[in-house]
């Protein structure tokens, strides 16, 4: 994806030697992104609680100063991308997931995600920091290299 | 789509939510990015209530379909749920007043908004009925396709 600020992607290797991605924003200011994440993750936290699941996906914001942020890496592909690509977002599905007999001809699990909306199976943290969680850095690199794809 | 970004997106009027902002993972989770515009700025004009272009209705099978149905309803307790908890929210956004954040320009005006949007005044099924038009309004949002149209010609002109 095009970006006039030019972020850069990063990669660290955790203690269990797994890879965490990350975007390191310069110039622009993600404390507001920093602030409605933590709401989402609230949300999804208490929904859960109640165990409505929405598949929300939190994803980590961590802002250092007015100018400069970082954002973790969520593997996925942006609408107007895989509009231009596939035409419209159900080939797109049917691309990874086709299942004939399945609602839509897609697996059922994955119409259920696309309908209810997004999200990890994680513990939402509310905490800005995503050093010393290593257990779900585990969890999510392993989803980041099963997905393998980067579309972005 | 989906229900859970929709009903949020709605609480905090998130605005600039076009098909860039937008992201699907391979498994169907959908994802939004960005939330450089809340409390109901926006940089476009008219924004709908919230984000549900012809391509997301299309992906549930029409708006004929069962799936569009049963996402109706998610939508409905999702907003009902939250609504439950909307003093919690509106203690946390009051803490973010005087942050300066991009925003929140009037600070009342962004509790208001939020309160607005949750409907605190109205009970259950009251409240399932309006979020029922409010997507029908955003499906129906003809003014939200144009300006997507021109964004896309913007990013293909100037990317």
């Amino acid at each position: 994806m095009t970006s006039t600020t030019v972020p850069m992607k990063l990669a660290f290797r955790t203690d269990s030697g797994d890879i965490y991605r990350l975007l390191f924003k310069y110039g622009d200011d993600v404390r507001q992104d920093m602030f409605f994440l933590h709401m989402l993750s609230y949300i999804d936290y208490q929904l859960r609680k109640e165990n409505l699941d929405l598949r929300l996906t939190p994803y980590r914001v961590l802002a250092v100063s007015r100018k400069h942020g970082m954002v973790e890496w969520v593997t996925a592909a942006p609408i107007s991308k895989i509009i231009q690509d596939h035409g419209n977002i159900r080939s797109f599905l049917a691309l990874h997931n086709a299942n004939p007999s399945g609602p839509l001809g897609l697996s059922p699990v994955v119409v259920d995600n696309f309908l209810r909306s997004c999200g990890t199976q994680l513990p939402p943290s509310v905490s800005p920091s995503f050093v010393c969680q290593s257990r779900w850095l585990t969890w999510n690199s392993g989803v980041v290299l099963r997905c393998g794809v980067v579309l972005m | 789509m989906l229900a859970g970004y929709c009903v949020v997106t709605y609480i905090f009027g998130v605005g600039d939510r076009h098909h860039d902002n937008l992201m699907l993972k391979s498994d169907g989770k959908f994802i939004h990015i960005d939330f450089g515009f809340c409390f109901g700025c926006d940089p476009k004009p008219f924004p709908p209530p919230f984000k549900l272009s012809p391509y997301m209705v299309d992906a549930m099978g029409g708006m004929a379909s069962e799936h569009y149905t049963k996402f109706k309803e998610y939508c409905c307790e999702a907003y009902n749920r939250i609504r439950t908890h909307v003093n919690t929210l509106l203690s946390l956004v009051a803490l973010m007043l005087d942050s300066q954040l991009q925003s929140i320009v009037d600070g009342e005006k962004c509790i208001k908004k939020v309160q607005e949007n949750c409907c605190v005044e109205l009970g259950d099924e009251e409240a399932a009925r309006l979020f029922m038009l409010l997507i029908n309004k955003s499906a129906s949002a003809l003014f939200a396709q144009v300006t997507d149209r021109l964004h896309d010609w913007k990013q293909y002109w100037f990317h």
